[in-house]
């Protein structure tokens, strides 16, 4: 039976299938009325970071991914420094954050995309000289701070 | 009640299956999943395919314009859209790998999103710079959007911005920002001066100030706040000395927050900024009216999450910015859908993370909008630049149904990830080739969308079984599957049988206007399948020919409706099934694989409700 209609089926299905993936399109569903998704904030669970173990929300951990793999990006490329600040501003703000000066894993992101690019000393210190003036107090240790 | 009732029978299932799978896999065991979404009309009636490390799923998604573009979601709002609202089954291979190839796929899905992120921020700045100087060519004032420049009464209300003072703006400048943006940075510095010499009051169009008593604030909140608003002051001191070009609406932002939290100390309860989008989609009251089965478990859904955001204010040593973001975010969600279901307002509607963005639009100071230059040249210049701009997009993003689409781009990503080159190279997406070594050393093989058929999700998920060595395979049923499963355990088959296959006396599904007319569903019946298909197709020219008769009344809904219908049903003839309708509405329970402990860069086991574990096929 099922070899039988092998043929016919894929038949049928290349037929509709022109259709392609899912498309994306301005959702007006009243499900999305209460909730969040594509890592939404909304969702709060906490999860263990395997990178240094402190428990930290799950939104938080993206952030600070998507901030290490921006800055690894951005040293690769080359790249002035207000344009770097302009993107890490889209990007806190697509997390729902307004203020990345104030998230400390805004600065533990530019860290690990420091480390992961195997960024020069003077890379490390020319940004760290232009953003270490408005680094809130609290903040990880210095981004030059650590080995290349 | 009853659908309740199976929910939570559901998820204790999905509970049991995942311990089971636990216990079969050695804890640290790293993995990724492949997942095949099967077709249904609508969004993707091919079919769909995404990846899974731990809890994020990455997919590809068609974008209108022809671009493909990749999402990253929590697992379970992808099975939630998929396996419940959309109502199709979710089939999974789970592959077993080492950490540093699970860490050098994630990294490399990662980096692409980022990577595409910037991008498209980047053509909207062109195309803003394009259509700024096409407005100054045509001898109009143009206007840019500045973000917290709507927060206070002062800047909307007031005749206008006030001129740049000397030496008070941020060195910004001077780089090779778009000029949109630069006047957007400029004008919301000259804002916030303005805002932080007058101190005017906020707009009241952008507070959400209720006097509800879910709103009223605990002692300990009361003490959270308190704290937090010493916290903004400290910040806001910093941003006015801040280098950074976005300065002025980060800090409009925090002095409205500032301003949000002093006014909920003193009410003793819960204000704080409209969060949504000034762009945000809105559905009518009659639209809400037409769900008000579903309102009361929304509003029950929103309160719940309300009250978890709430958590942070009590147990938080200090209230970070997105502890604050999701307490907004919940509140303007919960009131919002009060206010649709008590008052008849419309219901807006956000996805994601709700920012308050105050977003205003204000001329263009002259200086920037007429720097003496050819204004006819500055435009076509500034129209070239983003066309050649959208064209490269085009050209390395481009929707292609056979050599790019959701399922090719997820493994030409895993070979490029696998591959010599190391992930989040300088072009992350400048890859042409597709080198399989990687892929077949690490995985045991390589799926090759450009081979027999593989860029089809359905066979490229039979692609996987074959070349990677998949550990364990399971699938996440259809919501309806789920459900009738549950009623075939407790009813008559027959009872369950005839009631629940057609749309007209089925307890679980409800016509939808997003769905296709027809009758039958022809899923659960296979062998019936193609007379039920035939039925099927009378009804879709049938709801067609109403359709044109309906034309100047509904313009065209039904007409699309019974077209669509009639098309669906074809395959059905030849035992095919793609439709099996939609869902406005289900539970957002929590499905067991969103939430796993343990693991290596992954976790754990990951079952989803109703999830059936088993081993691999090869």
């Amino acid at each position: 039976m099922k070899t039988h209609h092998k043929p016919l089926r894929l038949a049928a299905i290349l037929l509709v299938v022109s259709a392609g993936c899912s498309f994306s399109t301005s959702s007006k569903s009243i499900s999305d009325s209460i909730s969040g998704s594509s890592g939404s904030i909304s969702d709060s669970s906490t999860s263990s970071s395997p990178s240094d173990g402190k428990a930290t929300s799950e939104p938080e951990t993206l952030y600070r991914e998507d901030v290490r793999n921006l800055t690894t990006a951005w040293v690769q490329r080359g790249g002035d420094l207000p344009s770097f600040q302009r993107d890490l501003g889209a990007l806190a703000r697509r997390h729902g954050i307004g203020d990345w000066e104030s998230a400390p894993a805004t600065w533990s992101g530019i860290e690990d995309g420091l480390h992961a690019a195997n960024a020069s000393r003077a890379q490390r210190t020319a940004l760290e000289g232009a953003l270490r003036a408005d680094r809130p107090p609290g903040a990880p240790g210095d981004v030059a701070g650590e080995a290349a | 009640m009853r659908h309740a009732l199976l929910t939570v029978a559901a998820l204790l299932a999905s509970l049991v299956a995942g311990a089971a799978s636990a216990a079969n896999e050695p804890a640290g065991t790293a993995w990724f999943e492949f997942l095949h979404v099967e077709a249904n009309e609508g969004g993707s009636s091919g079919g769909h395919a995404a990846i899974r490390f731990g809890d994020r799923v990455f997919h590809f998604q068609h974008h209108p314009g022809g671009l493909m573009r990749l999402h990253r979601e929590s697992a379970s709002a992808f099975l939630h859209t998929y396996a419940r609202l959309q109502n199709r089954a979710v089939h999974v291979q789970r592959v077993h790998v080492r950490p540093e190839t699970l860490e050098r796929l994630r990294g490399r899905f990662g980096a692409r999103l980022v990577d595409e992120e910037g991008r498209f921020a980047r053509l909207a700045a062109l195309e803003a710079e394009e259509a700024l100087l096409a407005a100054r060519d045509a001898g109009t004032t143009p206007l840019v959007p500045v973000r917290g420049a709507g927060f206070f009464a002062e800047t909307r209300a007031g005749a206008g911005p006030a001129a740049p003072q000397p030496g008070a703006s941020p060195p910004f400048g001077g780089d090779a920002a778009p000029l949109a943006e630069q006047a957007a940075e400029r004008l919301a510095a000259e804002v916030v001066l303005r805002v932080l010499a007058d101190a005017p009051p906020l707009r009241p169009d952008v507070v959400r100030d209720e006097p509800l008593d879910e709103l009223t604030l605990a002692p300990d909140e009361r003490v959270a706040l308190a704290r937090h608003a010493e916290a903004l002051d400290a910040r806001a001191a910093s941003l006015r000395t801040s280098r950074r070009p976005d300065f002025g609406s980060a800090l409009l932002l925090t002095l409205a927050r500032r301003a949000t939290v002093a006014r909920s100390l003193e009410a003793g309860r819960l204000i704080l900024l409209d969060a949504y989008p000034s762009d945000a989609q809105a559905l009518t009251p009659g639209e809400v009216r037409a769900q008000a089965e579903h309102l009361p478990a929304l509003l029950a859904e929103a309160r719940a999450e309300l009250t978890r955001a709430r958590r942070a204010l009590a147990t938080a040593a200090a209230v970070r910015e997105l502890d604050l973001t999701t307490i907004e975010a919940a509140t303007n969600r919960y009131l919002e859908l009060r206010g649709a279901i008590e008052d008849g307002r419309p219901l807006r509607i956000a996805r994601g993370p709700l920012l308050p963005d105050g977003e205003a639009m204000l001329p263009v100071p002259a200086d920037l909008a007429a720097p003496g230059a050819d204004t006819h040249f500055a435009a076509t210049r500034a129209a070239q630049h983003a066309g050649l701009y959208r064209a490269e997009l085009r050209a390395r993003l481009g929707y292609d149904l056979l050599q790019r689409n959701c399922v090719s781009e997820i493994f030409r990503e895993i070979a490029v990830a696998l591959g010599d080159d190391v992930p989040g190279g300088s072009d992350p997406l400048a890859v042409e080739t597709l080198d399989c070594a990687g892929s077949t050393q690490a995985l045991g093989g390589c799926v090759d969308p450009a081979e027999r058929l593989r860029f089809i999700p359905f066979v490229a998920a039979g692609a996987v079984a074959g070349e990677y060595r998949v550990a364990t395979t399971r699938t996440v049923p259809s919501l309806r599957a789920s459900r009738l499963a549950e009623m075939y355990a407790r009813e008559s088959d027959l009872l369950v049988f005839l009631r629940e296959g057609n749309v007209l006396t089925s307890s679980l599904y409800r016509a939808r206007d997003e769905d296709s007319a027809f009758l039958f569903f022809t899923e659960d019946a296979p062998l019936a399948r193609p007379l039920l298909g035939a039925v099927n197709l009378a009804v879709g020219l049938g709801a067609s020919a109403a359709g044109v008769l309906a034309l100047p009344a509904d313009g065209g809904a039904l007409l699309l409706r019974g077209v669509r219908g009639a098309l669906f049903s074809l395959p059905e003839l030849a035992f095919v099934t793609i439709r099996k309708g939609s869902f406005a509405y289900a539970p957002r329970e929590p499905l067991a694989g969103a939430r796993e402990a343990g693991g290596v860069g992954a976790s754990a086991p990951a079952q989803a409700a109703g999830a059936a574990p088993s081993p691999a096929r090869g």
